[in-house]
């Protein structure tokens, strides 16, 4: 019971502190809404999962992003797999939002839909660094989460940097 | 514009859920898993003691033996490797635990592999099987040919027809779950080529 507990407990204490990051980590793999919500219950349960074996050898945000990108990558070899190729019907795009119901962020919004448009379009690992950056994680944190070295991480955020450099501060269309 | 202000500032849009429901999925789930295994469990066994009473009750002479001896293995082989699977699918629920140590690729090579062996000794297991079923049914082919009143090719059509879908079956799953996994392997490969961080084709 007090096992349990604890994971519970831990699951609280990680979605209270990295709910809305994993939130963001799921947009960045899935853009269908409705396979947006189930991943993010998979990626949810698995974290609760994982907790019943986190022995605190690393922080716990690590541990939550590791497996976060783990089942998010899982879902990403599934797809593959199932040779899923996203298409949408005409009534899915009428349902989709009308982006003129956010004309005080429309600046802020097109900004976000160029950044997922990037995001969606690197290789798995190249995502992974990106989302780990933009989360604010330094090169240990992301090589840890990712499996590969620190200097193999500071080369990819250096390219990271530079693209999203391009893409931001000159204003190249994506 | 800072891309990373724009990524942190974006609006949640999937709420999470509780400990409550969290529980009730992971309940189902494993109920589910369980239900396979024990319907796989329960078949695998009805069958090899449906075997077994057959070789003790009615089975006395030496070829006899061999041949439902033989029947018996290719059962009990299946039910070790279905025990055996159980075990280890409910092992490789530690995914989620897994997760967070080691990487996914990882994880779906092993199972990819894990999956290949349990079609291979199921492919053996069901030949030794079908080779003793075709040995305990012999004599009574030969005991028809031996007495050809009618059509002996029609008296003994079940067994060709039985003989005959059995080598089809075998031959199109065989080549089906082959083509199925090199198809898997090949997108594993792809998926681990593009899972490192300095692909050979990265320029």
């Amino acid at each position: 019971v007090g096992q349990t507990e604890r994971q519970d407990d831990l699951f609280r204490e990680a979605i209270a502190r990295y709910g809305a990051a994993l939130d963001r980590l799921v947009r960045a793999y899935e853009a269908d809404p409705d396979k947006r919500r189930d991943l993010s219950q998979e990626v949810q349960l698995a974290v609760w999962r994982s907790l019943e074996r986190f022995e605190a050898r690393c922080s716990l945000r690590t541990w939550i992003y590791r497996v976060a990108h783990n089942t998010a990558s899982n879902y990403i070899v599934r797809q593959r797999r199932d040779g899923f190729s996203k298409l949408v019907t005409l009534e899915d795009v009428e349902a989709s939002p009308d982006p003129t119901d956010h004309q005080g962020n429309v600046e802020e919004h097109i900004a976000i839909d160029r950044l997922l448009q990037l995001i969606h379009r690197l290789r798995p690992m190249d995502r992974q660094v990106m989302l780990l950056y933009l989360e604010d994680m330094d090169a240990e944190s992301i090589g840890e989460i990712t499996g590969i070295s620190a200097g193999n991480v500071r080369v990819l955020i250096h390219r990271v940097k530079s693209i999203l450099t391009r893409q931001f501060h000159e204003g190249r269309p994506t | 514009m800072n891309p990373k202000d724009i990524w942190q500032n974006q609006k949640s849009e999937n709420p999470a859920m509780s400990v409550q429901e969290i529980r009730e999925k992971v309940g189902k789930l494993r109920a589910k898993l369980r239900r396979e295994m024990v319907f796989n469990l329960v078949v695998s066994i009805v069958c090899t003691a449906f075997f077994i009473r057959v070789f003790v009750l009615y089975v006395h002479s030496v070829y006899d033996r061999i041949s439902w001896g033989l029947v018996v293995a290719g059962a009990f082989y299946m039910l070790g490797r279905v025990v055996y699977e159980s075990v280890q699918t409910m092992r490789a629920e530690r995914i989620y635990g897994d997760a967070g140590i080691s990487s996914c690729l990882r994880f779906y090579r092993w199972a990819l592999e894990r999956k290949r062996q349990h079609v291979r000794h199921m492919a053996f297991a069901a030949v030794v099987l079908v080779a003793g079923a075709i040995m305990a049914i012999l004599p009574a082919v030969a005991l028809a040919l031996q007495h050809p009143e009618g059509n002996i090719w029609i008296r003994l059509a079940p067994f060709w027809i039985i003989l005959g879908l059995w080598g089809l079956l075998y031959f199109l799953m065989r080549r089906r779950i082959r083509h199925e996994f090199r198809r898997e392997f090949a997108m594993l490969e792809t998926l681990e080529r593009e899972y490192s961080p300095f692909p050979q084709n990265d320029k």
